[in-house]
């Protein structure tokens, strides 16, 4: 496990949020992606609860695995742990978010279950395993990464209400547009490739 | 009153407690055998992998090879390839950063520490387009290479990013090969 | 004669109807993410449905000893052992299919599609008929996937299973290998299945008013 000095560690993260986006470049996390970026607000809201979530789940993950799993050779057992504690995590943070900020809460409730499914929370924890990074480097890449997938579907949410007011021919209308704006921004994003910091 | 609900309550708990740790239990028991099953079959997998890479490099199905304790920090393993008595070379693998995640590489040198050949273990680059790196054209460009070397490798049109990642991954083996090397120990 | 007939339209209703990809909007991800080679489509397709189906038994099975104020886990702790065992299997027996999919094969495991199956048929269905609905649920997602990703493979790399249909000529259209590409293809289609539904629609409709006059 390499350990990083603080620029490169920052260049990491640029990489991460805008090079090697979640969405763009990788496809973790279309599913919400597509479905809760109907407005810039909801799509704030959403991609924040969603941070918070990778970037702790990449924390307690990585506990999980160099603490518990490797010692007692149940490496295998990672992805049922990872799932396990992550759908725990989103149930503590749905608590107290309907503690702390109810109304907030409310207009995320319907969104809630779209977080712990998130291909883009199990990725990242896998992710960091694969990689091999040590304990720093996982939470920075779990907050880099979610910073770009907030970034990703806030982008959209904007392209999306543009487009609410297009007439499409009545085969496009809703989702295949919505995916065609998708790929037009994907194509923005894929000029960033190949960026070597 | 009061402790009557109480009780009910804690045994509900208990109950669904149980319920969770029996079933975690039980599944973790399950997939556990299963991994004690599978476990010689998948390594042999992943070796055959290896294997079939280095018969390539070095042009012989009589190799042996034996993977260094030492393993410098910049790479995944260094191989050292011998045939029979005599000592063909090493084998570094290295994984660096591709389009699509890591390339696993393995990068084959012979006894004056020039490159003999380098191939791809797996990658996952764009299939067609970053696979191109796999190709012959590219890769032979890095035969005769040595870590003093300053040859321009010429990247492939449309897999920028997948053909420098290769190319830095051959300079990375060269240099952690030369540290090992000159570290002192080499291995009879 | 009528289990059979039932049989067929939910395989149907499940390809078709209903499909869990474009039209229920589930399991997004991996359509988007694996579809570049059809192999990996089918590998990734059939791998889903194995671990759909079993699911949806072993949950239907236990649906009566399921505490109601745990199904979220309870449901996890099975799906993503099924999916463990799936890759672990695929490990010994396809590892080329498994180094293709890399990542995607646990990802499995928060595949919507199989949680939705869980929790709105098996865990309140009888055993048999949660079979068949997590078949035809896997159907009709291995149809999205082979759909995608046939005109990926084909337009983005000149190849089908790994053939070259086109020639050596061809140029391929990139594009189609890249997320944006993924993106693309998945409207196109989408558009397709939509624009089906409304012609359907359209004629049910007219038909109405026919026999309405009549």
């Amino acid at each position: 496990m390499i350990s990083l000095s603080f620029s490169q560690t920052l260049m990491l993260m640029f990489s991460a949020i805008i090079v090697e986006n979640l969405i763009f470049s990788k496809l973790y996390g279309a599913s919400p992606f597509i479905k809760v970026s109907e407005t810039p607000i909801t799509a704030l809201g959403m991609g924040i609860v969603t941070s918070v979530a990778i970037t702790l789940s990449s924390a307690l993950t990585w506990i999980v695995y160099h603490l518990i799993l490797e010692p007692l050779g149940l490496e295998h057992l990672k992805t049922m742990a990872f799932i396990l504690v992550i759908v725990a995590l989103v149930q503590l943070l749905e608590m107290l978010l309907r503690r702390f900020t109810p109304s907030l809460y409310s207009s995320l409730r319907t969104y809630t279950p779209f977080i712990a499914t998130n291909c883009a929370v199990l990725g990242c924890a896998l992710l960091n395993i694969q990689n091999n990074y040590n304990f720093i480097r996982s939470v920075c890449y779990g907050f880099a990464a979610s910073i770009g997938f907030t970034l990703a579907i806030v982008i959209f949410a904007g392209v999306r209400a543009r487009i609410e007011f297009a007439t499409p021919p009545r085969a496009f209308k809703e989702f295949p547009l919505t995916l065609i704006a998708a790929a037009l921004l994907a194509m923005a994003f894929s000029g960033f490739s190949g960026i070597k910091l | 009153m009061v402790d009557a609900n109480k009780k009910t309550k804690l045994i509900e708990v208990g109950r669904t407690g149980i319920f969770l740790v029996a079933l975690c239990a039980i599944i973790a028991l399950l997939l556990s055998l299963l991994n004690i099953v599978t476990r010689d079959r998948i390594s042999e997998n992943e070796e055959r992998n290896l294997r079939d890479a280095v018969v390539a490099l070095f042009g012989s199905e009589n190799i042996e090879y034996v993977l260094l304790e030492v393993t410098p920090e910049a790479v995944d393993a260094i191989y050292k390839v011998t045939e029979g008595e005599t000592a063909r070379g090493y084998c570094v693998r290295v994984s660096p950063e591709g389009f699509g995640g890591k390339i696993d590489i393995l990068v084959g040198v012979d006894n004056s520490s020039s490159v003999i050949g380098v191939r791809i273990i797996s990658h996952n680059e764009t299939p067609r387009l970053g696979s191109r790196i796999e190709n012959n054209h590219f890769l032979s460009q890095f035969i005769a290479i040595t870590s003093k070397s300053e040859k321009n490798i010429d990247v492939i049109s449309g897999s920028t990013v997948s053909s420098r990642a290769v190319t830095e991954g051959v300079r990375t083996a060269l240099s952690a090969l030369d540290e090992y090397l000159l570290g002192g120990v080499v291995i009879e | 004669m009528s289990k059979n007939n039932g049989f067929i339209t939910q395989l149907k209703n499940g390809i078709f109807d209903n499909n869990p990809t474009l039209i229920q909007l589930l399991g997004l991800c991996p359509a988007l993410a694996i579809t570049t080679s059809l192999s990996n489509a089918i590998g990734m397709g059939v791998a889903t449905t194995a671990v759909l189906i079993c699911s949806n038994i072993l949950i239907s099975l236990l649906r009566k000893f399921i505490p109601s104020k745990v199904r979220i886990y309870t449901f996890v702790i099975i799906i993503s052992g099924l999916v463990t065992a799936a890759e672990m299997l695929m490990k010994s027996f396809f590892f080329d299919l498994y180094t293709s999919l890399g990542l995607f094969v646990p990802l499995i495991a928060v595949n919507c599609i199989i949680l939705e199956g869980a929790d709105s048929f098996a865990s309140k269905n009888k055993v048999i008929t949660s079979a068949i609905d997590g078949l035809s649920m896997g159907l009709g997602f291995t149809v999205a996937l082979i759909a995608v990703s046939i005109i990926r493979e084909l337009l983005g790399t000149g190849t089908i299973l790994g053939f070259s249909v086109f020639g050596a000529s061809y140029r391929p259209a990139i594009l189609f290998t890249l997320p944006a590409g993924a993106f693309l293809t998945l409207g196109l289609i989408a558009a397709v299945v939509q624009k089906a539904r409304y012609a359907k629609e359209d004629r049910e409709k007219s038909k109405g008013r026919e026999e309405e006059r009549v």
